[in-house]
């Protein structure tokens, strides 16, 4: 597709570990922010509940 | 915000940190200790002699202990400074940049299309009656099914070969083109993610239906509508947002494999 | 009767009379024996050599001869999807096996010993929790090589978060009910608990959490091998099909790769059918 994707995908095919690495860090990073700021936002807008997704 | 909110914000954030060191951490060492000489592949296939590899070694720093490396990577790529690849020899942050505007869209695309489809179609099964409910359901248990590239063949199969609707190949010229030639894989990677949403919109909806300040409301003689919205739908969003937040991150992580 | 067999002493009987009326349930069931079936005598009964060449039959539509038609180098396709069963398969089973092993051993003990233990433990989860399944796969891929070692490897670590976080708080529930504390003043030893009680009163989460997370690794491992780096043509894996059949599909000839496809999403549907019901089971017997 021309993106991200076919970039890690080759980059793991080849071997091309410099590639590989720093895309996981990327992607990881996003995973954890964005899971982090759904958390903060949950808990603002209905602290309630916060408690409930942790056991989740 | 009171301080107690602070202070759950601080741990939150020094949560983040720590999994974020960590999760680098385990991303380097495991790399570090592939099988396999990086001198090999820093050489670019051809057979090292003894000085070249003095030479790669020393330019790479391999000679230094692993922790030294890790400290280099993570520093450089905090400056912005991402490496080169073994591969093509130039750096990792140009075979990025002209990508992650395509990859971005891809997804911004795919939200769109799981926020709009997975909520009005869990809305649709929680109010529309008993038959809109078993429809949506047996979609939903096909969509979760479905793997992204079984669905992309598909897509490509029907509105690429068949009826020739939309392009198979290339990202195209210029936004509008740009998106064109996404709609297929937006799709491909968003039924999933709809099915996933519309699930949890409508377990969410229909457990505040039940829920004892709707009937409340019921009892004090609310419109039907004005009760859904006030009542049902803004107490069901913060799970439903919390999934969605959950899903565009995987989906991210997704995206980026397929 | 001791107090552990009073307190498991539900049997599952009223889900069972349950499952006898839903023809849902029976139909997945049919079809996971069938896949499984194939899985394990396929290779054995399929009408051609997977991987000979038929050369006066290219991307041929079904027909009598070739019920599912050859592929794009004139392999019968049918004998291939029989024979790619197996691969396709095991890699989830593995996937699930191991990682349900490591993560209920992993939960137990910090439900058991609590304190440091489950600090540790539960920290670990959250850093593997942090990196996606298929994002571990490609780097073990870049690490291992191509193959489908590197990436069951990689989704057996992927998917035990999940199973630690539900089993963990399964096991605390059981670990504060009373007769745990009858056993522990009766002088049962810890091992005996856990294995005679605790296990066994875990058993329909972790089976449910199992069906569930059989679903997820088939459809991770089919995406790897489908991008090429999982299991390597001319091996018969169904992702490696799909993929192979992509050239044959643009030029009109689909059925390389549709009929690989409809066995993934048709194997899928029945674990997840049979999950839903197993996870409604356990969450019946919580009651």
């Amino acid at each position: 597709m021309g993106g991200i994707g076919s970039l890690l995908t080759e980059a793991a095919a080849r071997k091309d570990l410099p590639v590989v690495q720093v895309l996981s860090l990327l992607l990881v990073t996003v995973f954890v922010v964005l899971n982090a700021v759904v958390d903060v936002v949950i808990a603002i807008i209905d602290p309630d509940s916060v408690k409930s997704r942790r056991s989740a | 915000m009171s301080a107690n909110a602070i202070r759950q914000l601080a741990a939150k954030l020094g949560g983040l940190l720590l999994t974020l060191l960590l999760a680098s951490i385990a991303i380097f060492f495991a790399v570090a200790l592939t099988p396999g000489d990086p001198v090999t592949a820093l050489a670019g296939g051809v057979r090292p002699t003894p000085e070249l590899i003095e030479a790669i070694r020393a330019e790479h720093h391999l000679d230094d202990p692993v922790w030294m490396q890790y400290l280099r990577w993570v520093g450089g790529v905090l400056q912005g400074d991402l490496g080169t690849s073994f591969v093509y020899k130039t750096p990792v942050a140009e075979l990025i940049a002209p990508r992650i505007g395509i990859s971005l869209l891809l997804v911004a695309y795919a939200v769109v299309l799981i926020t709009v489809f997975g909520i009005g179609s869990g809305i649709l099964a929680a109010v529309r009656g008993p038959r809109a409910d078993r429809a949506v359901l047996v979609g939903t248990s096909i969509g979760v099914a479905m793997p992204t590239f079984v669905v992309a063949i598909l897509l490509i199969w029907v509105f690429g070969r068949v009826l020739g609707w939309f392009p198979v190949y290339g990202t195209g010229e210029g936004l509008l083109d740009n998106l064109y030639h996404l709609t297929l894989p937006a799709i491909s990677l968003a039924v999933l993610y709809i099915a996933y949403m519309s699930r949890i919109t409508r377990g969410a909806i229909v457990a505040q239906q039940h829920a004892e300040h709707v009937d409340t409301a019921r009892v004090r003689g609310l419109s039907p509508s004005r009760i859904f919205r006030r009542h049902v739908l803004l107490n069901a969003s913060p799970q439903i947002l919390a999934v969605s937040g959950a899903t565009i991150a995987g989906l991210i992580a997704v995206s980026a494999v397929a | 009767m001791s107090i552990g067999q009073l307190a498991r002493g539900r049997t599952p009987a009223p889900a069972r009379r349950a499952a006898a009326h839903d023809p849902l349930l029976i139909a997945a069931a049919l079809v996971l024996v069938a896949v499984i079936g194939i899985a394990l005598l396929g290779p054995l009964r399929s009408p051609y050599d997977p991987d000979q060449l038929y050369a006066g039959a290219v991307s041929a539509p079904p027909s009598l001869a070739h019920p599912f038609g050859t592929d794009d180098l004139g392999r019968d396709v049918l004998s291939r999807v029989l024979a790619g069963a197996r691969p396709s398969i095991a890699g989830p089973v593995i996937v699930v096996a191991v990682s349900t092993m490591l993560g209920v051993a992993v939960a137990v003990a910090s439900a058991w010993f609590g304190g440091a233990v489950d600090g540790i433990a539960s920290r670990l989860v959250d850093v593997i929790f942090a990196i996606p399944g298929l994002v571990l796969a490609v780097l073990a891929v870049a690490m291992f090589g191509k193959g489908l070692l590197a990436p069951v490897v990689a989704l057996s670590i992927a998917y035990m978060p999940i199973v630690v976080r539900l089993v963990r708080a399964g096991a605390r529930a059981e670990l504060g009910r009373p007769y745990i504390a009858a056993l522990r003043i009766q002088g049962v030893g810890s091992l005996a608990i856990c294995f005679r009680h605790l296990l066994p009163a875990l058993l329909p989460t972790i089976l449910a959490q199992a069906t569930v997370g059989f679903g997820y690794a088939m459809l991770d491992i089919a995406a790897i091998s489908f991008l090429g780096l999982g299991a390597q043509p001319p091996a018969s894996d169904w992702g490696v099909m799909i993929a192979g059949g992509q050239p044959a599909l643009l030029t009109g000839a689909p059925e390389q790769s549709m009929f690989p496809a409809a066995l993934i999403v048709l194997t899928v549907l029945a674990v997840n059918i049979v999950g839903a019901r197993t996870t409604t089971w356990a969450e019946a017997k919580d009651r």
